[in-house]
């Protein structure tokens, strides 16, 4: 039995005069997972958010939100949508836009629950439009998960965040995944989809280069970094076999190879004295920097 | 999987829409400063004072005069309230949210409608006020009931005009273009100074002003059920394509 569709986009293409947007761009969202569409600026990130809202319409293919088209308003109750651009009434406060908001699901949360969730409730009585942008972002994902949405579309969501209200607002998140909400997640902040994604589709020129889970798309890049206090010279660990890259600043070491334990092997053989030894494996940061390199070359 | 709402769901939206619609642009003082205070201001300064007081006018001139401000009076709530927020709500990306999310177009459009009438009325209620305590005024208060409630339905006919205009403009030079239709449309009627006849034509506040002349035994010529049936078919017809224009393109960025 193939698991149910909530967003699928198929075969879709979008241009804008003689830009292309989107080509050929097949994506599918699946219950319950997170799925973050990664890309650089211009990639077709927003462009196939519209489509799968239903903002705009594919010049080919298909777009299916819930196995109808985003255009009507019945698949539409099953989304909530943080959006990158987006300016709520300003003279409303914070309980007000939420209950208005709400207003237009069949079963929604409180708005006590909501404020709860999201880490507004200090903000009830104040006017969304005296609120700072941090708290004005954390209003807007209130807004998007009022409704108990089976899918939440969050296009760059904690850009303009502190970090105490990312960190409540990855926690929400992960909570809503482990109550069956879909999530589609749009970020420049890698760290956000490594910690939080189970799949990750990465865009370039409308196109997807990568798509799999985290870990398969961290793999493409099989890398680890390794950095300590030595006085060993770059000319002696570059000749080591495992070695890729070896830079120096000041009295530490930057060393990039392809597996760690003979490099660590040899540099604690070679260097007695060697300190503050670090090694990490290659991210999401690398990865996409590889794939998007390939791209534009 | 049924993601239908019920009926009463429904009505609740769009009375809850309409609601903070309306709240909010009663928190605004400037839209509520030119909406109200000033069309009254004017009236009784431009319309009490110089043209019934000083001119000792007889009452049919100030049923005439009278007729005039009512129309002004509920130009601005539905041109401006309605029309440029539009145009500024799609730009900061509000339309677009609203569209994304289960909000029906016409629950926004309603509420807005709905706040450019409860503007309209008050602003025309103001008026009906002043020309009763200040000028030498024979209008019953049936009369004055009438002026206000096609005043008020009037209000829909610039909320059309407005919505028009901004559903084509950007945030930024909708003000102005609001400008350049309202300005036309409030001179050629004939509200303020003579206008020839074939001018005045040309004017959809016009129309509005000779069906209120003709309730309230001001200066009117024609067929009442002509600018009923103009008024009509232009607030129809503008609406419809400005929701044609909407519901092709709820943002303004690509």
């Amino acid at each position: 039995m193939t698991a149910e569709k909530l967003v699928e986009l198929s075969g879709v293409s979008k241009r804008f005069g003689d830009i292309v947007a989107l080509d050929r761009l097949d994506l599918e969202v699946l219950p319950g997972e997170l799925l973050a569409v990664l890309g650089p600026n211009g990639a077709g990130k927003s462009t196939a958010i519209m489509l799968m809202l239903g903002l705009r319409q594919p010049d080919l293919g298909i777009a299916r939100l819930f196995g109808r088209s985003p255009v009507d308003l019945e698949p539409r109750r099953g989304i909530g949508v943080m959006m990158q651009q987006e300016s709520l009434p300003s003279e409303l406060r914070v309980s007000e836009l939420i209950e208005l908001f709400s207003s237009y699901y069949q079963s929604p949360m409180a708005v006590e629950e909501v404020m709860d969730m999201t880490g507004t409730k200090s903000l009830k009585d104040r006017a969304y439009g005296k609120l700072s942008g941090g708290q004005k972002r954390q209003v807007q994902f209130a807004v998007a998960i009022c409704g108990r949405p089976k899918l939440l579309v969050l296009d760059e969501p904690t850009v303009g965040m502190d970090i105490q209200a990312r960190t409540m607002l990855w926690a929400t998140i992960r909570r809503l995944v482990q109550d069956g909400v879909s999530i589609v997640l749009t970020t420049h902040y890698l760290e956000e989809a490594e910690a939080l994604a189970d799949r990750v589709a990465v865009l370039s020129k409308g196109r997807i280069i990568a798509l799999g889970t985290v870990g398969e798309v961290r793999s493409i890049v099989v890398r680890m970094r390794i950095s300590c206090v030595s006085s060993l010279s770059v000319d002696r660990v570059m000749s080591w076999q495992e070695v890729i890259d070896v830079h120096r600043e000041e009295d530490r070491l930057y060393i990039t190879a392809h597996e760690a334990e003979n490099v660590v092997r040899s540099l604690l053989s070679a260097d007695a004295e060697l300190s503050e030894l670090e090694v990490h494996r290659a991210g999401l940061t690398e990865a996409f920097a590889k794939l998007t390199r390939e791209v534009n070359s | 999987m049924s993601l239908a709402i019920s009926p009463r769901r429904l009505a609740r939206a769009y009375l809850l829409e309409a609601r903070f619609e309306c709240l909010r642009m009663m928190r605004s003082p400037i839209f509520t400063i030119l909406a109200l205070v000033m069309p009254l201001l004017m009236y009784a300064f431009l319309g009490v004072y110089l043209d019934c007081i000083l001119d000792k006018a007889p009452p049919a001139k100030i049923a005439t005069v009278f007729g005039h401000w009512c129309v002004f009076s509920v130009m601005w709530p539905g041109m401006f309230g309605f029309g440029a927020s539009v145009a500024i709500e799609r730009d900061q990306g509000l339309l677009a949210l609203k569209r994304a999310m289960p909000v029906p177009l016409a629950a926004y459009l309603f509420a807005k409608a709905l706040m450019s009438v409860l503007f309209g009325a008050i602003a025309s209620i103001l008026v009906a006020a002043a020309c009763a305590l200040f000028t030498q005024s024979s209008l019953t208060f049936g009369q004055y009931a009438e002026a206000i409630a096609i005043s008020t339905l009037g209000a829909l006919l610039f909320a059309a005009i407005g919505l028009f205009v901004g559903s084509r403009a950007t945030a930024q030079h909708v003000t102005g273009m609001m400008y350049l239709v309202y300005i036309p449309v409030m001179l050629l009627a004939g509200l303020f100074f003579p206008v020839p006849q074939a001018i005045k034509l040309v004017s959809p506040a016009f129309y509005l002003d000779q069906l209120l002349a003709y309730r309230v035994g001001g200066a009117a010529t024609g067929s009442q059920l002509a600018y009923v049936a103009i008024l009509v078919a232009l607030t129809a017809l503008l609406t419809a394509l400005s929701i044609r224009r909407l519901t092709k393109n709820a943002t303004t960025s690509t």
